[in-house]
């Protein structure tokens, strides 16, 4: 019996939940004003985002598997009896792929544009001033939350057969039972996030203006991204392998008796792998991907250069997450600080021990 | 008077002894720490005939030989702190050991925890002391491969190119540099001297 499940189930994918922090260009020129004059432009933009994606997901699979070819019964018969049962193979196959993924990418990097600010041909002891404020803030909260429970049940059995009180010989030979069980969970809980923290290019100019004439830009741009994911997986494998080629009975015969049982191969085999966190705040337009996957496996994030430095990452099947800025990555860590620290502990207490030992007031052999 | 003499004597002969502790125990420490370093250069490991199977690194020079675990993925630390206990690692995404094209990145410690350092795992503690035209030897399945030593560098953790640019043919060897520290690295670059088509 094959049984194959494959759910996608709560698949709330807000995949390309585009946030558009779209890149405008601006262009502000301070042109031609009289000698004299007093000019000033003034531009504050703000844009603020927050992206919540919340996944919940349930997901139950009952399995249950009978085979039977045993439990026979030959009894109180005059001539030879031979009871020779089937083999029985099974296979109960459970798959979950997919369940709970989020993608939120805003990476506008191959739209971004020149901010142009000009302060030319103004005319002398004229004052111009442009100020330029803008901010951009993007806030994105993933959480997904996946309960899966697979329950399998086999019972096999070519055993339990009864040849009692017959004349003849008796030969009981039961069948072999092959069972194969596999579940794999895989791609639960994946939340992807790519942002971009590119800022538009800026050309400032003050050319040709009068003498005496005071030209200020003032300009600032900043560009926060905050992104957190919550993933949160319980996944249960309840297996219930029941399996007998044995337990057969051959009692009271008057004849030669043979009981042969059947071999037993059973094989489990049980894939989990949850919780895939992809979280990217960087501008690379080459490897853009409208529609991510979340098996993707950038460099781990950076981490300061102390005893056993480098990266944590948990393995495979657990929480498999990174956060790739800038150039993070490094080279493996095969050094060990610890060396340097029990030497110089090491050190301390040998000098200490010669303080006490030729400074205790008492001399040597005294 | 007799009497606060004996037991300012008494209390100078504790401190003494204290002291004498004090001195023995981590004189003891620091020889349990390096005797494993320096018993390389006092009886320098002989360099032994490698099983059949498996694949193996071996300096000549520096008189070091261990086993190389494959495909340990550099970019977890979790995983290959736990094979670099075994051996020397293969990065993952470098070019298959005795591949004839593209650059084969091997790292292990120089040192590691005091209490770990054994000759395998601390393989790469002299590799600093190799000269261009020194050779190193990869050895599969009963073959070896000789490499010569090209050039080596003290790079930065962060310079991460060595490891992802793989396309130029060459045998990369990584450990950390000081010695005891993971502050920098140090590469070693080595080239094949074996025919393409071996």
């Amino acid at each position: 019996m094959s049984k194959r499940i494959l759910l996608s189930i709560t698949l709330c994918f807000a995949l390309n939940a585009h946030i558009f922090a779209t890149a405008y260009a601006e262009e502000i020129v301070v042109s031609g004003n009289g000698a004299g004059s007093s000019n000033e432009v003034n531009i504050n933009s703000s844009q603020n985002t927050t992206v919540n994606q919340e996944n919940n997901a349930e997901v139950k699979n009952d399995v249950e598997s009978n085979a039977n070819t045993g439990e026979n019964n030959a009894n109180d018969n005059q001539g030879d009896t031979t009871i020779q049962t089937g083999d029985v193979s099974s296979q109960n196959d459970i798959s979950n792929n997919g369940v709970n993924t989020n993608v939120a990418i805003n990476n506008p990097c191959c739209n971004t544009t020149t901010d142009t600010y000009t302060i030319e041909n103004n005319g002398e002891n004229s004052s111009n001033n442009v100020t330029s404020n803008s901010s951009n803030n993007t806030v994105s909260n993933q959480t997904n939350n996946a309960v899966i429970k697979n329950n399998i049940t086999i019972h096999a059995n070519t055993g339990n057969n009864n040849a009692n009180y017959n004349n003849g010989s008796v030969v009981i030979k039961t069948g072999d039972i092959t069972s194969h069980i596999k579940v794999v969970n895989s791609n639960i809980n994946s939340s992807v996030q790519s942002f971009s923290t590119k800022h538009n290019a800026v050309m400032l100019s003050i050319s040709n203006n009068g003498a005496g004439s005071i030209n200020e830009v003032i300009y600032k741009n900043t560009h926060n991204v905050v992104s957190n994911s919550n993933n949160n997986a319980l996944i249960l494998n309840n297996i219930f392998s029941n399996l007998n080629t044995g337990n057969n009975n051959a009692n009271g015969n008057n004849g030669n008796v043979f009981i042969g049982t059947g071999g037993i191969l059973s094989l489990i085999e049980i894939t989990n792998e949850a919780n895939n966190n992809f979280a990217h705040a960087d501008c690379d337009c080459e490897t853009e991907n409208p529609n991510p996957t979340p098996t993707l496996t950038p460099p781990p994030s950076p981490k300061p250069c102390t005893d056993n430095c480098g990266n944590s990452h948990p393995a495979d099947g657990s929480v498999g997450g990174a956060s790739a800025t800038n150039g993070g990555d490094v080279l493996p860590a095969t050094g060990s600080y610890l060396l340097y620290l029990i030497t110089l502990a090491s050190l301390i207490t040998f000098f200490s021990g010669w303080y006490l030992r030729y400074r205790s007031g008492i001399a040597p052999g005294n | 008077m007799a009497k606060i003499k004996l037991k300012k004597h008494q209390k100078r002969l504790i401190l003494r002894n204290i002291g004498n502790l004090l001195m023995l125990i981590p004189l003891l420490i620091l020889l349990y720490i390096y005797y494993p370093l320096i018993f390389i250069y006092i009886d320098p490991p002989v360099i032994k005939e490698v099983p059949k199977k498996g694949v193996f690194i071996e300096i000549p020079k520096i008189h070091a030989q261990a086993p190389i675990i494959e495909n340990v993925n550099p970019w977890i630390e979790s995983e290959y702190q736990s094979k670099l206990q075994k051996g020397v690692a293969h990065a993952k995404g470098t070019s298959q050991i005795a591949s004839t094209s593209g650059t084969i990145f091997l790292f292990a410690h120089s040192s590691d925890l005091p209490w770990r350092i054994t000759r395998q795992n601390s393989a790469f503690y002299k590799i600093g002391e190799l000269q261009k035209n020194d050779k190193i030897y990869l050895v599969k399945n009963g073959k070896r491969y000789e490499y010569l030593v090209t050039d080596k560098k003290t790079v930065w953790p962060n310079e991460t190119s060595y490891l992802k640019d793989t396309k130029k043919t060459q045998l990369i060897l990584q450990t950390c540099t000081p010695i005891g520290t993971s502050l920098q690295r140090l590469l070693v670059f080595a080239i094949p001297t074996f025919d393409k088509e071996h």
